[in-house]
């Protein structure tokens, strides 16, 4: 009783450090597995919301999207035909100088429902989860190149975590001279190249590509391309900006690489 | 009734947040229409309330974000604890008022939110401040403005209400 009385003073401050300690245990448990569920509950229910809505949209588009669908087969057809021959030729070459390391990429189609846009936090959520065979980490791409990677898995949704965003790293090296580096973001419309020594071979346009040296991402993805080379006096390393491949503000589809297996 | 209202005012902003605020961002700058939310909550609440509301409405909002999960929640429990000072229970709000609350506690959000989730990167602090703080601080405040403009008659009569009832 005289507790109850000493502490009603300072209840709400008593709450609010209950709330801080709460918060900071939750920051400290960040891979906790009821963190994790929680976190895919909640995008649960607002891709829900979300799929409804773009259903809506979907449909009132149709007629404009039918047309752009026939187009966009009759072009693909003659390009399937064209590069079918080629493969032709490329499979007779590699028997012939013995090549072993090409590799088939299973790829699971989605669509993109929804975007998270915070400095530095970027995410987007996707309409393919569990149900359709995702996993985490599972490597985001589209026909320009790398988008990002799968960080929340939901039954029929899934969250991605895209380039643009300040925890993201992925290791890349430049398809030209083959230096490596770690892409990496932190603000404005470019990544960054890191961990490249001074006169390294990097000239401005040169593509950078993923290294395959983790095991999520495959080699040979396109990240983007070095739009500006600078050096500091007392730095190791150089200062390269890249301008990434894709363009995020307009993905609306993407593809999931479920495995990249070597065919032969 | 009140805070099914609440409930359903939250998770339109959220829905907003994640659907509609990317199309207006300025060099991936957003405001965070869910703080102009819990300040305005912590000016027509009693203090428990708004920081218990502060602490729920910034953990939902943490699960859509790949950053600290937690770290939103922190942040708004203290803004809608403290934004409950700024209570003015026998006057209305004015709007230079009103936005010097917001400036205050948006500014203690930001700091609160940028430091942790910056710490450990390679961002200069100056340039923490620069680029991510006081940008986010002044979007939000555009925001702050412009709720002011369109519900202000509303917040400042939720509160007398809110009066009534404690």
């Amino acid at each position: 009783m005289l507790f109850h009385r000493n502490i009603t003073p300072y209840r709400d401050y008593l709450i609010l450090v209950i709330l801080i300690i709460c918060a900071l245990i939750i920051i400290s448990s960040n891979h906790n597995r009821q963190i994790e569920y929680f976190k895919i509950s909640m995008v649960g229910f607002i891709s829900a919301v979300q799929k409804e809505l773009v259903a809506i949209n979907d449909y009132l588009d149709l007629k404009e999207k039918n047309q752009q669908v026939q187009s966009e087969n009759i072009r693909l057809a003659l390009e399937n035909s064209f590069m079918h021959e080629m493969a032709l030729e490329n499979q007779r070459l590699r028997e012939l100088i013995g090549f072993k390391q090409q590799h088939e990429m299973q790829l699971i189609a989605a669509q993109v429902i929804g975007k998270g846009n915070r400095e530095g936090i970027q995410s987007i959520v996707l309409d393919v989860g569990s149900q359709d065979s995702v996993t985490k980490n599972m490597p985001i791409v589209v026909a320009d190149g790398l988008v990002g990677k799968i960080f929340q898995v939901g039954g029929d949704y899934s969250l991605g975590q895209i380039l643009f965003d300040q925890n993201f790293r992925v290791s890349g090296k430049v398809q030209r001279s083959r230096v490596d580096g770690i892409i990496h973001w932190e603000k404005g419309d470019f990544c960054l190249l890191k961990e490249v020594p001074k006169r390294s071979d990097v000239l401005i346009d040169d593509w950078i590509i993923t290294s395959g040296y983790g095991e999520i991402f495959p080699p040979g993805l396109r990240i983007g391309q070095v739009s500006e080379i600078s050096e500091l006096p007392n730095d190791l390393f150089m200062y390269i900006n890249v301008k990434p491949a894709v363009d995020f503000e307009k993905l609306e589809e993407v593809f999931l690489i479920k495995s990249s297996k070597p065919t032969r | 009734m009140r805070f099914i209202k609440y409930i359903i005012v939250y998770l339109i902003l959220l829905f907003v947040e994640k659907k509609f605020l990317d199309l207006i961002s300025i060099k991936d700058v957003t405001p965070d229409i869910i703080l102009i939310f819990v300040i305005i909550i912590s000016l027509r609440e009693e203090r428990l309330r708004s920081t218990f509301i502060g602490f729920f409405a910034g953990l939902i909002q943490d699960a859509f974000t790949t950053a600290f999960f937690g770290l939103s929640a922190l942040a708004k429990s203290i803004v809608g604890f403290w934004g409950n000072f700024f209570q003015q229970p026998k006057k209305k709000y004015t709007i230079a008022y009103y936005m010097m609350i917001c400036l205050v506690l948006v500014s203690v959000h930001e700091f609160i939110y940028q430091v942790i989730q910056k710490m450990g990167s390679n961002i200069h602090f100056f340039s923490l401040i620069l680029f991510y703080i006081i940008p986010k601080i002044m979007y939000t405040l555009v925001f702050a403005a412009i709720a002011y403009l369109i519900f202000g008659p509303a917040i400042w009569r939720a509160r007398s209400t809110a009066d009534r009832l404690i």
